[in-house]
């Protein structure tokens, strides 16, 4: 087995790994540039975990938003051309946690959902859009607080 | 016992007789469902076996990727008169099998 570093897999992957973060007055912001590769979906879904938990999700929540964040993410970089970024951010507030990711490239194939992927995404998400354009494909996720602890 | 560790999914493969047994540890995603696909390609290319298992207990993350490779050794084995059995699956993993309905297509056990 292979000890790779993350860095070293960016360096392999002909990328590099970003990540900013920025504390609101209401929640977090982070910002992060991944290489458009299925080795660094890890790293948004755990970001979007430890994001989730912060949120007071519970952890079924937390593991739809597991399965949504990896869904949206592995879509968007499907047939991504090498050396392209996902770039990803995460918004807390008080009441959910939204994501937006992109990425640039030239795209044979509409920016579409397996089915199988689909159905799941219909299940764990509580709200996503996708969209591609202009040689950017991009999505939204959108995952709220429960109600019960919304004000505390 | 052939054991492979890979791109965070750890296969490990036991004869049974007229059954062969993959048991998986770790994360079954994009990066890592080509490798139990090819796994199962050894197993089917190397043997006669008819009875495949899935031990998917040591399964921390499965997406629809990895759905999707349980759909494609499902037919594999239907194509050669035999079956693919999902067995120890964990609450998280027999949610999303119910979620999308392959529940029903699969043989899950306990």
């Amino acid at each position: 087995v292979t000890d790779w570093s993350t860095a070293d897999l960016a360096e392999r992957d002909n990328g590099r790994l970003e990540q900013h973060q920025v504390e609101t007055d209401d929640g977090t912001i982070v910002q992060m540039g991944l290489p458009a590769s299925p080795r660094f979906l890890r790293l948004a879904r755990l970001t979007g975990a430890s994001l989730g938990a912060d949120l007071g999700l519970s952890l079924d929540e937390i593991e739809d938003l597991r399965v949504a964040v990896d869904e949206l993410c592995a879509a968007a970089i499907e047939d991504a051309p090498a050396g392209s970024m996902l770039q990803l951010e995460f918004r807390t507030s008080t009441s959910h946690l939204a994501l937006e990711g992109s990425v640039l490239g030239t795209w044979d194939e509409p920016f579409v959902l397996h089915p199988v992927a689909a159905a799941l995404l219909e299940i764990v998400a509580d709200e996503f859009s996708l969209d591609q354009q202009d040689g950017r494909r991009s999505f939204q996720l959108q995952a709220k607080r429960p109600s019960h602890d919304a004000n505390g | 016992v052939f054991d492979e560790s890979e791109n965070g999914l750890r296969i490990t493969t036991t004869e049974l007789g007229d059954a062969t047994l993959l048991a998986l540890q770790g994360e079954l995603d994009p990066l890592t469902a080509p490798d139990l696909l090819a796994r199962v390609d050894d197993v089917l290319s190397q043997s006669d076996t008819t009875h495949l298992v899935f031990d998917v207990g040591g399964l921390t993350f499965i997406d629809s990727s990895g759905l999707r490779t349980l759909i494609a050794t499902k037919r594999s084995m239907l194509e050669r008169g035999g079956d693919l059995e999902i067995r120890n699956a964990t609450m998280k993993t027999r949610r999303l099998l119910e979620i999308t309905g392959l529940d029903t297509f699969l043989q899950v056990t306990p």
